[in-house]
């Protein structure tokens, strides 16, 4: 495979990945290799407003994925109702996808896909089979 | 910037573009004519057992349909040189009267004297087309 | 013994399923208006598929990304978005035209109208990709299309004046058609060469059947082999236009007269054979550019994809390739000339080209993705020759287009 980046479990390890480079935009896979998102967004621990001396720096909480995108595309601000959250604890490793320790069905999962299975796709005849 | 450049382009395709010389006339004459050398071949080939009926069908319907946007070029173009444009309408008119009533019959009833028509229909697009020439 | 039976599958489908409905028509129309005048493009196109093709599938292989997850990663979500929307679209109007290409096939082994025939065609492809799997889709269209060999066949049959195509091949500019026109044509056949669903058609299904680097050398086979033998086959369709219908005067328009030297040289037997190899040509092609619909739009958004899995396991993957198929019906009812659609397709593919290219190029580079897999040098110089290519063709097009009115 690709080489591999550290992964940053360590906050004191001084690993540097570039966010935009390695994380943003990257697909999410699942322990079996199947995508269940892209890195749309990070979530940072909280920065207070006024940033005293000894603040603890930020660190990522989460990958983000979910229409925050159209963010940024097209900048400006709208309501975040279907953000899904991947904690950073179940990140396993950094390659060419991020890859996740869990399985899809522990992962959250897009309201939109859910309904398109239950409503449309599974209904029709052959729908939950592998084809061939 | 590129806008200009396609811009730019455009203007000078549409110089060299210009180098055409058929007219209207000329053009729907050349389509009709290609028309029915189309349909005679395909006949001849089904008359000798060399091409199967649903095909030669279609070649005829797909003619017809060529003869009929020739007709309707020569429809818009009546108001130039309307001399032109009466020669050119009596033999493509003609020619997509012959590849109607061949392609309503069914190819199935299609014989020697079918393609015989067609030719007819040929020469005198040929003859008019020598004459739009000059 | 197995290998050897594997290893020759790969070659014969990839020459089966290289040409579709853009390039049986183009080369058609071309042959009819031009001869072999437009025969260098045809071998410059292939070689750019190769090079690109060959650089598509080795990314795959070697990072299992395929091709839109790339140019997301590497050119933003803005930039991604708006290469999507073009590709999307560009990719829907192939699709149409395929489903249009399957249709008149039908229609002309069976004279009933081509309209008749779209819906079948449509629901066909739609269960192929909801219920068959993936390499039984792949070998069956390839194999049967490798009826058109029976172009190469015409072709001999009607004994190819070789002095004069070869002087149509060396003129480079006939002089019964404008310059503009002969350029326009030049960029569709390109276009028609090299058309962008072939690469996320190749990558991701490079992805969907789990190639690694050991499968490199079929891959390579497959592209350095099968490719070229394909555009043998768009030569010779141009050749038997030029042989049979240059010198009558007919200007190919329907699919009807693109076969017609075919009957003229082999008789019904050979014409029965090319409309199969076109029906399963188009069939296959048609396959292809629905799954690319469904591959650029879930790789984009991060969608579960692939035909391999149970519908149900990737719902908007299967949803999104139901709604093209039923717009590409929708498109056709109102009863467009596919073979409009066709052309305009090709064109438009050129358009659309360095925007999956260069992505590929970039990444064929980058050690993160390729590790000890980056290009060569070689391949190199001839990517960078071809991005500017591909780059004069792309801006040419649309501009070329407009001022011929498509070529008439």
């Amino acid at each position: 495979m690709t080489e591999d980046l550290q992964p940053a479990r360590s906050p004191s390890g001084g690993v540097l990945v570039d966010a935009r480079l390695s994380l943003l935009d990257r697909q999410m896979l699942d322990v079996d290799g199947v995508t269940v998102g892209v890195v749309d967004d990070l979530e940072l621990s909280d920065v207070p407003a006024v940033l005293e001396r000894g603040t603890p720096p930020p660190s990522v909480l989460a990958l983000v994925h979910g229409p925050i995108v159209l963010e940024r595309i097209f900048g400006g601000k709208r309501p975040h109702g279907q953000l899904l959250r991947f904690g950073w604890d179940t990140v396993a490793k950094l390659g060419s996808a991020v890859e996740l320790a869990a399985p899809a069905s522990e992962l959250p999962r897009p309201w939109l896909e859910t309904w398109l299975r239950e409503r449309v796709i599974a209904r029709l005849p052959g729908g939950r089979h592998v084809p061939g | 910037m590129v806008a200009r450049l396609l811009l730019a382009l455009a203007a000078v395709l549409a110089l060299t573009g210009c180098g055409s010389t058929e007219d209207a006339a000329q053009r729907s004459v050349a389509e009709a004519r290609s028309a029915v050398i189309f349909a005679h071949d395909a006949g001849r080939l089904l008359l000798n057992d060399r091409a199967s009926r649903a095909y030669v069908q279609v070649v005829f319907d797909d003619s017809l349909d060529q003869a009929a946007d020739a007709e309707r070029d020569l429809q818009g173009a009546s108001g130039v040189e309307p001399q032109r444009v009466a020669t050119a309408h009596r033999v493509v008119d003609a020619a997509a009267s012959v590849l109607d009533e061949l392609t309503d019959a069914g190819v199935g009833t299609l014989d020697e004297s079918g393609l015989t028509r067609l030719q007819a229909a040929l020469r005198e697009l040929d003859a008019v087309a020598e004459e739009l020439e000059r | 013994m197995k290998k050897i039976f594997a290893v020759a599958l790969g070659i014969l489908t990839a020459i089966g399923g290289f040409l579709d409905i853009g390039d049986i028509v183009t080369n058609a129309v071309v042959g009819s208006r031009f001869g072999w005048s437009l025969a260098w493009v045809v071998v410059v196109g292939v070689a750019g598929i190769c090079v690109f093709a060959h650089m598509a599938g080795k990314v795959a292989a070697v990072s299992g990304r395929a091709t839109f997850e790339l140019i997301r990663e590497r050119l933003g979500p803005r930039m991604a978005l708006a290469n999507l929307s073009a590709s999307f679209f560009i990719n829907l109007l192939t699709l149409t035209a395929e489903v249009g290409g399957i249709a008149l096939a039908l229609q002309l082994a069976s004279s009933v109208n081509y309209l008749l025939w779209v819906p079948v065609a449509a629901f066909a492809v739609w269960l192929v990709v909801w219920r068959v799997g993936f390499e039984l889709m792949e070998n069956v269209t390839g194999l049967i299309g490798l009826l058109l060999i029976g172009f190469a066949v015409a072709f001999f049959l009607l004994g190819p004046d070789w002095g004069e195509l070869g002087r149509q091949a060396a003129q480079l500019m006939p002089t019964q058609e404008s310059p503009a026109t002969y350029w326009f044509y030049a960029v569709a056949l390109f276009g028609a060469a090299l058309t962008p669903y072939e690469v996320f058609f190749f990558s991701s299904g490079a992805v969907e059947e789990g190639w690694s680097v050991k499968d490199l050398g079929q891959s390579r086979l497959n592209v350095l082999v099968g490719f070229p033998l394909g555009g043998f086959l768009s030569l010779a369709i141009a050749g038997c236009a030029a042989l049979a219908l240059l010198p009558i005067g007919v200007e190919v328009g329907t699919l009807s007269q693109v076969v017609l030297p075919v009957a003229e040289a082999g008789g019904t037997l050979l014409l029965v054979a090319i409309i199969l190899g076109i029906v399963a040509a188009t069939f296959g092609a048609a396959l292809e550019t629905t799954l690319s619909a469904g591959y650029t739009l879930a790789q984009f958004f991060g969608w579960t994809w692939g035909k391999s899995k149970a519908p149900a396991q990737a719902a908007r993957f299967h949803t999104t390739m139901i709604v093209c198929l039923v717009i590409g019906l929708g498109v056709l009812a109102t009863g467009v000339d596919p073979v409009m659609v066709t052309e305009v397709s090709v064109v438009f593919s050129a358009v659309a080209l360095p925007l999956t290219y260069l992505p590929i190029l970039i990444v064929a580079n980058d050690p993160d993705y390729m590790g000890e897999h980056v290009n060569s040098r070689a391949l190199n110089v001839a990517g960078q020759a071809y991005f500017g290519l591909i780059l004069v063709a792309a801006v040419a097009a649309v501009p070329l287009m407009i001022v011929t009115g498509v070529g008439q």
